[in-house]
């Protein structure tokens, strides 16, 4: 079949439509899979169910959140006067003293559309929660799909804004941290099980953050010339030294005579930092012609 | 491993109708399913049509699904069935049978024709072209493809709504509309293109819901997901959804 060759026109038939349409091979069943393709959305979906209604109940809760010297960092930072006092934490009462709910509705709408947001989270709950589609070549329910091109799916567009207010809270989060080095009665030097679970988190936090795609987007990948080439034409300031240009992710292939090879995470050092960039780039250029 | 008698189920049949027909076939240590149908071929059925070509997983041409998988036929081997298992071998389902396991794939001609080619920087002769090895690597990821055209068939958007072939471009040539955005010599938008805009309003960007299946069914391992698509609608929202990016555009009279 030549590669000049037009599809030929469509028929439609009522009532027929994806898998089954007219067209295609008549195959009956939705899917023919026989792993068991389901256990991945479904464990998705009961694990972010338990997350958000465990989280909403805290969110909610207002109370419990403070123990001298760790703060929950859904209370954190703490922007309305009604909050415990925390010595030396983040407590700002920027919101002062008409706001009655709990302080953590404040700040948690910044960490919940960074999420909700998140390419990663989309996968998986566009999966797991809404089955389109549920799994790979099982056919999702839905007779219409418009995916994320009209509102309200088209505002996932602006995750990057979210990922600018995730930083600052980040950061708070960090600072917190560091007062999870202090004890019960404020004095520095203090290491407990709570410090442990605050280093872990921030840890973790900040690799989420920073494994971000707007965040590889925003440090040079965005860009049509590597990071490197953009600074040696003077319009790079904001450039970072590394950038993730690639990556893989592990994940079942499909192809079983392949060895699993793609499993590392490969953030990929541009030729040169920002300082000192252009000097190494005319010398390359040099000694590419 | 000795040779054993493996169960086959195998779609046969043409745009009119078809079904599934069972088969007892036999089956040696080291083959693939490509050889399994080939002696379905060979000794049961002489007219099954089977596309196949290279039978080393490089041409594109043997894609199937096999137990509801989108698999190359020639890279599937048979010890990953157990011997109990009834392997089903069924034409690609999201585009036109032809006949057996042949399918019409020209949909995905028709949408590789609608991408804008290359643009050559004007100024440049064709021996002179510099760029950076990093610049080099990473639309080098996505020249591995084979066309195989697994991605296409497994992406939901067009598999499950035919209606949404017209405005839908797929995985495979979103990719390559990556491939040129971010080809640094690429002089498209000289040229009057926007690569990113038109991505999102003339190849159907907005469709791809970044569930990730193309990724998880392509033979040559490409990250079509994260390093194609996703970009690339982080580059489109530069261009359609992002007032800050646009208004710095202006202030610096950067190219739109
Ligand atoms: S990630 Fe996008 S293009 Fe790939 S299969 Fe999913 S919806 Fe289709
Ligand atoms: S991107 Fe992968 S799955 Fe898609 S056509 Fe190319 S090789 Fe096949
Ligand atoms: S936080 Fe997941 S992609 Fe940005
Ligand atoms: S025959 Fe060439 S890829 Fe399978």
């Amino acid at each position: 079949m030549a590669t000049g060759t037009e599809p030929q026109p469509r028929t439609d038939v009522p009532g027929a439509h994806g898998v089954h349409d007219a067209s295609r091979a008549t195959i009956a069943a939705r899917h023919l899979r026989t792993d068991r393709w389901w256990l991945a959305p479904a464990a998705t979906a009961a694990g972010l169910l338990a997350f958000v209604v465990y989280s909403t109940w805290r969110a909610f809760a207002n109370a419990d959140y403070y123990a001298a010297p760790y703060v929950s960092p859904f209370y954190s930072p703490c922007l309305a006067e009604n909050c415990v006092p925390m010595k030396g934490g983040p407590n700002w009462e920027i919101f002062g003293s008409w706001w009655g709910l709990s302080p953590a509705l404040l700040i948690l709408v910044f960490p919940l559309g960074f999420r909700l947001t998140c390419y990663y989270y989309r996968k998986a709950y566009y999966r797991g929660f809404w089955a389109s589609p549920p799994a790979c070549a099982v056919a999702e329910p839905h007779r219409k799909y418009t995916g994320e091109t009209r509102f309200p799916l088209v505002l996932q567009n602006i995750h990057r804004y979210f990922f600018y207010a995730a930083v600052p809270v980040a950061g708070i989060l960090t600072y917190d941290t560091v007062l999870a080095f202090r004890d019960e009665t404020y004095a520095w030097g203090h290491m407990g099980l709570g410090t442990l679970v605050f280093l872990v988190n921030i840890a973790l936090i900040w690799a989420y953050t920073f494994s971000c795609h707007s965040c590889r987007h925003i440090v040079g990948a965005g860009s049509s010339t590597s990071p490197s080439t953009r600074c040696a034409t003077g319009c790079g300031a904001g450039s970072a030294g590394s950038t993730p240009i690639t990556w893989r992710s592990p994940g079942p292939r499909w192809s079983a005579s392949r060895s699993p090879t793609s499993t590392c995470t490969c953030w990929r050092p541009a030729p040169s930092t920002t300082r000192g960039c252009s000097r190494r780039l005319d010398d390359q250029m040099k000694g590419a012609r | 491993m000795s040779g054993y008698t493996a169960a086959f189920e195998v779609w046969r049949g043409d745009a009119d109708g078809g079904q599934l027909e069972d088969f007892e076939v036999e089956v040696n240590e080291g083959e693939v399913v490509l050889d399994i149908i080939h002696r379905l071929q060979a000794t049961r059925v002489p007219d099954l049509a089977v596309r196949w070509n290279c039978k080393a997983g490089k041409c594109g041409s043997c894609s199937a699904e096999i137990n509801g998988r989108p698999r190359l036929m020639c890279m599937t081997r048979m010890s990953v069935f157990s011997r109990e298992e009834t392997v089903t071998v069924t034409p690609l389902r999201a585009f036109p049978v032809v006949r057996d396991l042949v399918t019409d794939v020209s949909f995905n001609y028709a949408k590789a024709r609608e991408v804008p080619a290359f643009v050559p920087p004007p100024g440049v002769a064709a021996g002179d072209y510099r760029m950076q090895q990093i610049d080099v690597e990473r639309p080098q990821e996505f020249r591995k493809c084979i066309e195989c055209f697994l991605c296409q068939n497994t992406c939901h958007v067009v598999r499950d709504h035919e209606e949404n072939k017209e405005s839908f471009a797929g995985p495979r040539f979103l990719m390559r509309i990556a491939e040129l955005d971010m080809h640094p010599l690429d002089a498209a938008a000289g040229a009057g293109v926007d690569r990113r805009k038109t991505a999102q309003d003339e190849h159907g960007l907005g469709y791809c819901n970044i569930t990730k299946c193309c990724t998880e069914v392509c033979p040559e391992n490409i990250q079509i997901t994260d390093n194609a698509l996703i970009p690339l609608k982080e580059r489109a929202a530069d261009r359609k959804y992002d007032p800050l990016v646009r208004l710095g555009n202006k202030i610096f009279r950067r190219p739109e």
